[in-house]
């Protein structure tokens, strides 16, 4: 260490002669490229907001699930008891999503995994479709498992992507 | 009635596609010069809810707000590469043609009844989009109501775009202009401040991509050939050659924005020509909208941000100069040795020293938003004498009609993001006597303008982009023409850039 007095090297920050020191620095590029893949360029930082907003994909996951379990259309063998527990998985996460920061979002994974599993199975028995005899709700609530399942799976990526972050971890812009 | 699908909305369908994609590819390379959204006008670092950059923070002190344009690739934003002017060019460009397409096509739903194909007459239109909802869901096509075009969730869906997206994102556009936003303050504080508005147009963006999203595969599934051939020929009786046209007229778009880039990286000035042509006879007009902004810090945001916060946030947006003049200047702390110099086309030529300058002053401030070119913001009280009163002093000559003001800075030698000689600005006699145009020496209440900040003496100009309020003003020259002055164009920016020296939106 050449400066004892510098609090900032004491504690192993330097910065001197680092390449953004003197000129801007950009992550992501991959060699012989000019600029990132464009996803890379997005993150927004509302974690109150995007920890709302997954919770409410499972709720709506665990609620559509219990509408298919109440209903007299199953579809497919044994799958009344997979839906209800969806269904209580659901409850739990979101319990503890609102309750509590933990960082239940593997957890959440694992949910829509095992309800777009439900949905392909059905797809393989008889799934309550219209074509399939079932009311209009029925074959709607039915497929918002899909869109759901779908839409936390998205949300999941762009997490891990680092497009959108969820409380307690937020982007950390310092600007 | 019959609603149908009169020429002129498949006319105005077509040309919204053209402007509605030029807009958002020429908004997203607005955006990337500051590709930072915030909430509070103050844009305190660290607080942007979103950013769309990989750059990663600057391990400066002290960095330059011109420091953080983001290359966009020309696929993406038009024309891309960080050229900012250019691309409000073509954005103010397809403004004027979609909003004028807009008021045309809003008087025409109104005076013909075909507004009753966006506006539900019966509330039932709700519980019935409901149901259509449940429809689509359900893998299933929704009917459309008796007498009507489409399905009561389209005509809620189209309506919203159409009479509530679209005002909006014309509002929100039209409060980034300075002019506009600070003639009228109050409205711009009850809309949330500068940063809040560009939000909120960024999210109508978000909108449209979200509708296009959604309809464009809806066309699809209900079918394409009959769809689209409505929208061509007002039928879908020939579906094949309806089709074909819309197909081709699709085909024309794409071309269309791919000859606009081309053309604008390899002439800029012809695209600036273009621009003049079709946005300066609305523009100039916003000479009209004089700043009347008298901001209170402290409640811009509700809560009391703390003057040592605000100084410090006041961002800066160039670097000072670096000469032995100007660093002797700020070591004797400006006060004995800065002399303003005001000639030129004037009765009366003199200098003054910032002594003077604070007598003529007589505590003269005004507390205004910086509205920066790229999109940050601060809230500043800045303590001077206008131009004006100035102005009043020197005395024009018969026939003075622009004053021109001169900076200690160098760009080409003072920052490295640019190139080219000594920073000026000029401004047309209507601008420099307007009532915010300030010749300022004190930023809030720290006694002198920090060197980041244009210190000693700096230019405000309230109406205008913030690159034009000039800093560490050296002279001040009323002239009566300011074409013969280096390019013609009327400043720095102007000259070496692509910025239209009214820079009022």
């Amino acid at each position: 260490m050449e400066d004892e007095n510098s609090p900032a090297l004491r504690v192993g920050v330097d910065f001197r002669g680092t390449q953004n020191a003197t000129q801007p620095v950009l992550e992501h590029i991959r060699p012989g490229k000019k600029r990132a893949p464009l996803l890379r360029y997005i993150r927004i930082n509302l974690p109150q907001t995007t920890r709302l907003l997954l919770v409410a994909v499972i709720a709506v996951i665990g609620a559509a699930s219990a509408a298919v379990a109440l209903s007299d259309h199953e579809p497919f063998l044994f799958a009344t008891p997979l839906l209800w527990g969806i269904c209580g998985a659901a409850m739990v996460f979101v319990t503890v999503g609102l309750m509590s920061s933990a960082r239940i979002w593997t957890w959440g994974l694992i949910i829509a995994l095992s309800s777009l599993l439900v949905y392909i199975g059905g797809l393989l028995g008889n799934a309550p479709y219209v074509w399939n005899g079932a009311s209009v709700a029925s074959a709607a609530i039915w497929n918002l498992t899909l869109f759901a399942s779908i839409a936390y799976i998205v949300l999941f990526w762009a997490l891990r992507y680092g497009m959108i972050v969820a409380a307690p971890d937020k982007q950390n812009f310092l600007d | 009635m019959d609603l149908g699908f009169p020429w002129w909305l498949r006319v105005e369908h077509f040309l919204n596609i053209i402007f509605i994609s030029f807009l958002v590819r020429s908004g997203l390379e607005i955006l990337a010069t500051y590709p930072k959204l915030y909430r509070s006008q103050h844009t305190v670092p660290g607080t942007s809810w979103a950013q769309f950059t990989v750059q990663e923070e600057a391990k400066h002190k002290y960095y330059t707000v011109g420091g953080e344009y983001s290359d966009y690739s020309p696929r993406i934003s038009l024309p891309g590469r960080g050229l900012l002017g250019l691309g409000r060019y073509w954005h103010f460009i397809a403004v004027t043609g979609f909003v004028t397409c807009w008021i045309i096509y809003f008087v025409l739903l109104l005076v013909t009844g075909q507004w009753r194909r966006y506006v539900p007459t019966s509330w039932d239109t709700f519980s019935q989009a409901g149901q259509d909802l449940l429809a689509y869901l359900a893998f299933t096509m929704p009917q459309p109501v008796d007498g009507m075009v489409f399905n009561a969730l389209q005509q809620l869906s189209y309506g919203f775009v159409i009479l509530v997206l679209t005002p909006l994102v014309i509002i929100t556009g039209a409060f980034q202009s300075p002019a506009i936003a600070n003639h009228f303050s109050r409205i711009t504080r009850a809309l949330g401040g500068r940063q809040v508005i560009r939000s909120i147009h960024f999210l109508c963006l978000v909108g449209y991509v979200a509708f296009f999203v959604i309809h464009v595969p809806l066309v699809f599934l209900h079918g394409y050939l009959h769809e689209t051939s409505k929208m061509v020929l007002g039928h879908s009786n020939n579906p094949v050659l309806g089709g074909a046209i819309f197909t081709f007229g699709l085909i024309l778009v794409i071309v269309l924005h791919v000859l606009a880039t081309r053309w604008t990286l390899a002439d800029g000035r012809a695209v600036e020509r273009l621009h003049n042509v079709i946005v300066r006879p609305w523009s100039n007009l916003l000479y009209k909208l004089p700043a009347r902004m008298h901001y209170d810090r402290s409640n811009i945001t509700g809560k009391d941000v703390g003057l040592d916060n605000t100084t410090h946030n006041f961002r800066g947006s160039g670097r000072p100069p670096e000469t032995a003049e100007y660093l002797a200047l700020m070591a004797n702390c400006y006060e004995d040795d800065y002399v303003l110099e005001i000639g030129g086309y004037v009765e009366r030529p003199m200098t003054l020293t910032i002594a003077e300058l604070r007598e003529l002053a007589a505590g003269h401030s005004q507390t205004t938003l910086h509205h920066c070119v790229q999109g940050f913001t601060s809230i500043g009280r800045w303590r001077g004498i206008t131009v004006s009163d100035l102005l009043d002093l020197a005395g024009p000559l018969p026939g003075a009609t622009d004053v021109v003001y001169t900076s200690f800075q160098n760009m080409g030698r003072d920052d490295a993001l640019y190139e080219g000689g000594t920073y000026y600005v000029s401004t047309p006699m209507v601008e420099a006597r307007m009532p915010q145009t300030l010749i300022a020496f004190e930023l809030n209440d720290e006694g002198e303008i920090p060197a980041k900040n244009g210190g000693p003496v700096r230019l405000r100009l309230e109406s205008s982009t913030g690159f034009r309020s000039l800093k560490w003003l050296e002279r001040i020259e009323v002239v009566n023409r300011y074409d013969i002055i280096l390019e013609g164009r009327g400043g720095y920016f102007e000259d070496t850039d692509f910025f239209d020296r009214n820079q009022l939106i």
